[in-house]
């Protein structure tokens, strides 16, 4: 049997859930999903400008696992990109840093540093806020 | 409770900048108050450190809660933001004004 998969570190959740290609109606068999350890790598190596092992020491993953993780990422982009596709950034192996909490009013997240009760948003004090699960 | 919000000009009309540590100016919004006032980023063109002097800066005025759009790995990992709130705004608020609306409405 395959080894179970270690859930990677991610230090925030994406701020969207994804991306639609402009004049373009994408039915859902269109959509690509990518992963929540995909778009944290491309936000640590192409945006943050980590280098691979930087990016695999925040994740808590090996650099060959990094690089497996970052070419998918890339490969789907492309494909989004030149495909016109709807991009849905969803599901993988992860677990978040810390905790974050996700308003479904205002659609903000914060995340509790001080570990204190969260009861409401902090932006539009909505009580319609969920702690964001790890896989 | 004061938040944290760069922006893009002193203008009250003003759009939320992209990034934090680097951008001009800040509005401090009270929510107690309901009100906010605009202090300037002097630290905003710093080689070195910008992260920690940012945080200081804004911790001295009290504030305990950053938003933002995105808040860079290097400022989240400096050691005085640990006790920080970080938020990240949503792409539906745009502008200064827009999380003003928000307090309003509820």
């Amino acid at each position: 049997m395959a080894r179970h998969k270690q859930n990677r570190v991610l230090q925030q959740p994406p701020r969207v859930r994804g991306f639609n290609p402009m004049g373009f109606y994408s039915s859902k068999t269109d959509s690509i999903y990518l992963n929540f350890e995909e778009f944290e790598s491309i936000r640590l190596i192409d945006y943050e400008s980590l280098t691979q092992e930087q990016a695999s020491s925040y994740m808590k993953i090996s650099r060959p696992t990094l690089t497996r993780i970052y070419e998918s990422a890339r490969k789907k982009l492309g494909k989004v990109l030149v495909e016109a596709n709807q991009l849905l950034i969803d599901g993988g192996n992860y677990i978040f840093k810390e905790n974050w909490f996700e308003c479904k009013n205002c659609e903000c997240k914060f995340n509790n540093p001080d570990n204190s009760e969260i009861t409401s948003c902090i932006i539009c004090h909505s009580k319609q806020i969920e702690l964001l699960q790890s896989s | 409770m004061k938040i944290a919000i760069p922006i893009e000009s002193d203008k009250p009309d003003t759009l939320i900048s992209t990034v934090f540590a680097r951008s001009k100016w800040f509005a401090i919004w009270d929510t107690d108050l309901k009100t906010y006032e605009i202090i300037d980023n002097p630290y905003h063109a710093d080689k070195l450190q910008v992260g920690e002097n940012v945080v200081w800066l804004l911790t001295k005025k009290n504030v305990r809660h950053f938003a933002a759009f995105e808040i860079g790995l290097k400022l989240q990992n400096e050691s005085s933001i640990r006790h920080i709130q970080l938020i990240l705004l949503p792409p539906k608020i745009k502008k200064l004004k827009d999380i003003l609306t928000f307090i309003d409405n509820n």
